[in-house]
């Protein structure tokens, strides 16, 4: 591998000073003089008609400045798919009707919080209860309450792929397996509640601070919303504490309230969720039922996949259109088989929207395909390792929805664990203590880094850089890219200065402001290290380019005999015939009437699906109680192919982050509901893992030379977490004998199949 | 979310506990007493306890004593935080148990803050009461509301609430009393008579009384002792239980032992049953899971988000087998 001056080296984030000493600015820390405070009244009903609403209470609390409700507003429905009339189904303050418990009723802004919510207390709502639905199944009989007049049988969306001929082929296959697995609901649990802060200026421009994973969705959106030219709104993305595919729905109720309320009060808005509106109202992962029939060889091949999901979306689409769909793709990774055929259903219900969340439909049916190839492994007498290593997709593969694989290390991830784990021996260890039990489990992951398409209709690229260069030497990166705290911004600057000869403190970063960015889609599907990337890359060459330009002239030299490091353009071979960068680029002003060196660089994905995949293998060992099904983690083994890692120790922390979160999926993280009402909305209760119950974990970089991503990096921030929640699943049932294949995998569950066992 | 504030109140901040009683008398059951505030101002905020009148008593000096005498033992005024408890020499030299049992409460912020009397009075909770006025709005009051049903128990003819304080098994198995102060002056209770068993009004408190101490006799050679919780992750978590062992071993059988639990039910357990069992056993692994089986005869534990009844016994069982185990080892 080459060796490159920043590329590949651990780096501290650029940010992380700022970020320790809490200097770095979130929408939350943001004050404007004259700002009010907004606040958002909620539906406490699952279904039901809007009789009337009276704000005249609440807008004689003194301090209260403006009411709005869903009458204020142009009547205009948004969704984030919005290529698709079918998927723009939501208005961001309900009109006539509320769909699920924690749906945007109206919104109050008020010179003190304090104000804001006894105002929230003040506005009387008559509603007509509605008969409501809580199931995907219930909801699509016949005389099933129908939450939306467009989706007969409240089927929000259906998905079908067939390749082959699976009929056929399961019937030549030596072992075929159905099994139904299901998972629960589960949430972000972002660091950073959303906020907004709204203001307009008095030529009617409306600027938004916001804590979004796409500000350039969020534009459009909110131009269709609230009726005006986009290009009339500025958004500004300040720092933000994650978003995991739950600030990614172009527009939230939050940033829209903010700008009507500002509209209305003619002063800055800022709304901030609580910690309950997030677990009671926010997006969340789909819940899904999952049936699953896998045929294989004797030999542990694997020939053919049928599998069906039922996906309960809530009760509007945010992007659960997509998830349906990629529920089918993202089964076809890491493994090759050439017979497959998929039918996903999203159904609604009257429960909050389901949307993306980290991995996007991938956890689902990663837990469900590992968990019964481990079982097909068992029965055939095969190591789940041999039989992964088989089947696993190779560098020139393409899976069966049809991802061209053009570098895998996945074999390499295989072995790397397999003998870092001591898997062949820890396998096979007897179980024989009454008290304990311990076991180790596989789980395996490919993943896009990328999608390749848009959800709207636009002419911009996937991403775009733009770089101007100072007199001073240093570079001001114009990025769309939203670091929301996974290093973007690290990685940008980090390309920018080895492509540049620079160091990285020469590198001076905006990211994402509508007014000064050029277009970026946005943080989601695992895209910003490739996508902005390589924007990155090509706007830095092309500096260089221009630089080289003019020094070559000057030295009289081939442009392409020039070379950058060190803040030096020098002739290669002769390093003592050189130009400082300050001066080259002083020297392109002067060549060019004093016009500033600003330069740009754009990407597209070359394949509508993906341009390249990330690959890895994790394996698990745990410890259960028998007495108690008390399960703990002992340890994680992970090999990761991103590609070359441009930062180890970003991707390390990625990895780290998806077993936290994958360990929650697992075991105890769990949105309970009665009807349509969260039961656990809190932190107290939604029991996201601790620092105290994260595992040793060993990660091996599994380094694959990629030819589309950036010095050939790729993905690891979703893919890491799919192999993480079946790696545990498979390990418990190692340990016990007991088969987990509906999650989360509780004490409960681990002694009823304990029980079921023995008889 | 709508009215997680708190509610308009009067905020007392007296000085010596005569004026506490005053208060008390005047407003009766529209107070609240406020010392470290850790429980008291979210159960305000999400109206789970609706008062006009806060009485804080962080100012009273007695309250905040900590005082040990050879014969008379401890005393914890009211106001003490678990903190201050844990840190101080006379109980990780004299009440090892006590110190343990503060440590798994909470965390250092709500340690810092929270008071071990607060601990001991903290209001039964329920993943159900314990929820905002917002939640409330979706479904009918139960019992602790003053509603007429309970989402624990469905059918339930009471309120199932959990008691939940980390500390109070260990304090019962160190034979604790309470001192409470009322018109009448102070009166002495040992804690396990403190608890009613009704999750709604779980405390022996009218509201003229004030708790202004907890007491525990001086300690005796030769007892050893443990603690337990067990919870989902660690001591951030209500406990699926806690439990408290105190025991002397001659040798040849146990001389006397105490066995308390709590979190498991809607009061505390002194498992009587189990401690007369043990006098005079050995401790043998058939012994101990006799007496583990008398034990879970002695509690009905509820279920809980989370925690099943068969989760919870099945904990309980293997809590006790290991804490003896330890205890002996």
């Amino acid at each position: 591998m080459k060796e490159y001056r920043l590329i590949g080296k651990r780096l501290p984030r650029i940010d992380a000073r700022d970020k320790v000493k809490g200097r770095a600015l979130y929408t939350d820390d943001i004050s404007m003089p004259g700002m009010l405070y907004g606040l958002i009244l909620r539906s406490p009903y699952a279904h039901a008609k809007i009789v009337k609403i009276d704000t005249s209470r609440a807008l004689k609390l003194p301090g209260v400045k403006a009411v709005v409700t869903g009458e204020d507003t142009a009547k205009v429905k948004f969704g984030v798919i919005s290529r698709s009339r079918k998927f723009i189904d939501e208005y961001p303050l309900a009109v006539d009707k509320v769909r699920f418990i924690g749906e945007e009723v109206a919104a109050v802004a008020a010179t003190d919080p304090d104000a804001a919510m006894e105002a929230l207390d003040l506005i009387e709502v008559e509603y007509q209860e509605l008969p409501a639905v809580f199931d995907p199944e219930e909801a699509q009989k016949p005389g099933a309450p129908q939450i939306h007049e467009h989706a007969p049988g409240n089927i929000s969306r259906e998905h079908h792929m067939k390749k082959g001929d699976p009929d056929r082929a399961f019937k030549e296959c030596d072992l075929v397996r159905e099994d139904t697995f299901t998972t629960q609901s589960a949430i972000h649990a972002y660091m950073e509640p959303r906020a907004a802060l709204a203001s307009w200026d008095l030529t009617d421009k409306l600027m938004v601070y916001t804590s979004t994973q796409t500000p350039y969705y969020v534009q459009q959106h909110l131009g269709r919303t609230l009726g005006m030219n986009p290009d009339n709104i500025r958004i500004i993305k300040p720092f933000v504490g994650g978003g995991f595919g739950g600030k990614s729905d172009g527009l939230s109720a939050v940033e829209f309230s903010a700008a009507l309320l500002s509209k209305h009060a003619g002063r800055p808005v800022k709304i901030v969720c609580s910690r309950d509106e997030e677990f009671t109202a926010a997006r969340r992962k789909h819940p899904a039922s999952i049936t699953m029939k896998t045929g294989v060889k004797k030999d542990g091949t694997i020939v053919a996949r049928q599998s069906r999901a039922i996906l309960d979306g809530g009760a509007y689409c945010s992007l659960g259109p997509l998830t349906t769909v990629l529920m089918g793709t993202f089964q076809t990774l890491p493994f090759r088989f050439e017979h497959f055929q998929y039918d996903g259903y999203r159904i609604y219900t009257n429960k909050p929207p389901c949307g993306a969340m980290r991995g996007h439909g991938g956890p689902q049916v990663h837990f469900a395909q590992d968990a019964q190839l481990d079982m097909i492994a068992e029965e055939l007498d095969l190591d789940p390792v041999e039989m992964a290593l088989k089947n696993g997709l190779k560098t020139g593969d393409e899976s069966a929805a049809g991802f061209k694989i053009v570098s895998s290390g996945f074999a390499e991830c295989l072995r790397k664990v397999s003998e870092a784990a001591d898997w062949q021996d820890k396998k096979r260890t007897e179980k024989n203590d009454p008290k304990k039990a311990y076991g180790i489990g596989l789980g395996c992951g490919g993943f896009p880094s990328g999608a390749g398409f848009y959800f709207n209709k636009t002419t911009s690229a996937h991403s775009s850089v733009i770089i101007k260069a100072g007199e001073g030497g240093g570079l001001s990166v114009l990025t769309g890219a939203s670091d929301i705290g996974q290093g973007s911004d690290s990685v940008v600057c980090q390309i920018v200065a080895e492509v540049l000869g620079l160091p990285i403190e020469d590198i001076h970063i905006t990211s994402a402001d509508t007014e000064i960015t050029p277009p970026d889609m946005g943080t989601y599907s695992s895209r910003v290290t490739v996508a902005a990337g390589n924007a990155a890359l090509n706007a830095a060459k092309a500096a260089r380019e221009a630089l080289f330009k003019v020094v070559a002239d000057k030295f009289e030299a081939s442009p392409d005999d020039l070379l950058a490091e060190e803040q030096k353009i020098f002739v290669k071979g002769s390093p003592e015939i050189y130009t400082s960068f300050v001066d080259a680029v002083n020297l392109y002003q002067k060549k060019n009437q004093g016009s500033p060196l600003v330069v740009k660089g754009s990407y597209n994905s070359p394949d509508p699906l993906s341009p390249t995949y990330s690959f890895g293998a994790y394996i698990c060992e745990v410890e259960v109680d028998l007495r108690t099904g008390e399960l703990t983690v002992l340890r994680y083994t992970v090999g990761h192919d991103c590609g070359q890692p441009l930062n180890p120790m970003s991707v390390e922390g990625q990895i780290e982050g998806c077993i936290s979160m994958g360990m929650g999926y697992a075991i105890s993280e769990d949105l309970r509901f009665d009807g349509g009402q969260t039961l656990n909305p809190s932190f107290l209760g939604y029991a996201m893992p601790t620092a105290n119950q994260m595992p040793k974990i060993e990660i091996t970089h599994v380094v694959t030379d990629d030819p589309h991503g950036p010095f050939g990096a790729k993905e690891t921030g979703e893919g890491s977490l799919d192999p993480v929640a079946p790696a545990i699943v498979n390990a418990v049932y190692n340990a016990t004998g007991v088969r987990i294949k509906d999650l989360p995998i509780t004490s409960g569950k681990i002694l009823q199949g304990l029980k079921d066992k023995d008889r | 979310m709508n009215s997680n504030r708190l509610p308009r109140l009067k905020y007392h901040s007296p000085k010596t506990i005569e004026e506490v009683l005053k208060i008390k008398q005047t407003f009766a059951d529209d107070t609240v007493i406020l010392a470290g505030g850790t429980d008291v101002i979210p159960m305000l905020k999400r109206r789970n306890v609706s008062c006009g009148h806060v009485i804080n008593i962080k100012r009273i000096r007695p309250l905040k004593q900590i005082s040990f005498d050879e014969k008379e033992g401890l005393r914890v005024g009211a106001a003490v935080t678990l903190r201050e408890v844990a840190d101080h020499p006379v109980i990780s030299n004299a009440y090892p148990l006590m110190g343990k049992a503060v440590q798994s409460v909470a965390y250092n912020q709500i340690r810092n803050m929270g008071t071990l009397v607060g601990n001991i009075c903290v209001d039964n909770k329920c993943t159900y009461f314990n929820q905002s006025a917002f939640w409330w709005q979706s479904r009918p009051d139960c019992f602790k509301r003053d509603g007429d049903c309970c989402y624990v128990i469905k059918g339930g003819k009471q309120c199932y609430a959990l008691s939940a304080g980390d500390t109070v098994s260990a304090l019962i198995a160190l034979e604790a009393s309470l001192a409470i102060v009322g018109p009448e002056g102070e009166q002495r209770l040992p804690l396990e008579d403190f608890y009613t068993g009704d999750g709604k009004k779980p405390q022996k408190l009218d509201h003229n009384g004030l708790v202004t101490a907890v007491l525990i006799p001086p300690p005796i050679s030769g007892w050893k002792d443990g603690f337990l919780k067990k919870s989902q992750r660690g001591s951030v978590d209500f406990a699926i239980a806690t439990l408290s062992i105190r025991l002397r071993n001659n040798g040849t059988g146990l001389e006397d032992v105490r066995i308390a639990l709590n979190g498991v039910s809607s009061k505390p357990i002194r498992a009587k049953g189990a401690e007369q069992y043990l006098m005079g056993k050995p401790l043998d692994d058939e012994t101990i899971s006799e007496a583990a089986r008398i034990l879970l005869g002695e509690t009905t534990p509820l279920s809980s988000i989370g925690t099943s009844v068969q989760v919870r016994r099945r904990t309980i069982e293997a809590m006790f087998t290991d804490l003896i185990e330890t205890i002996e080892g």
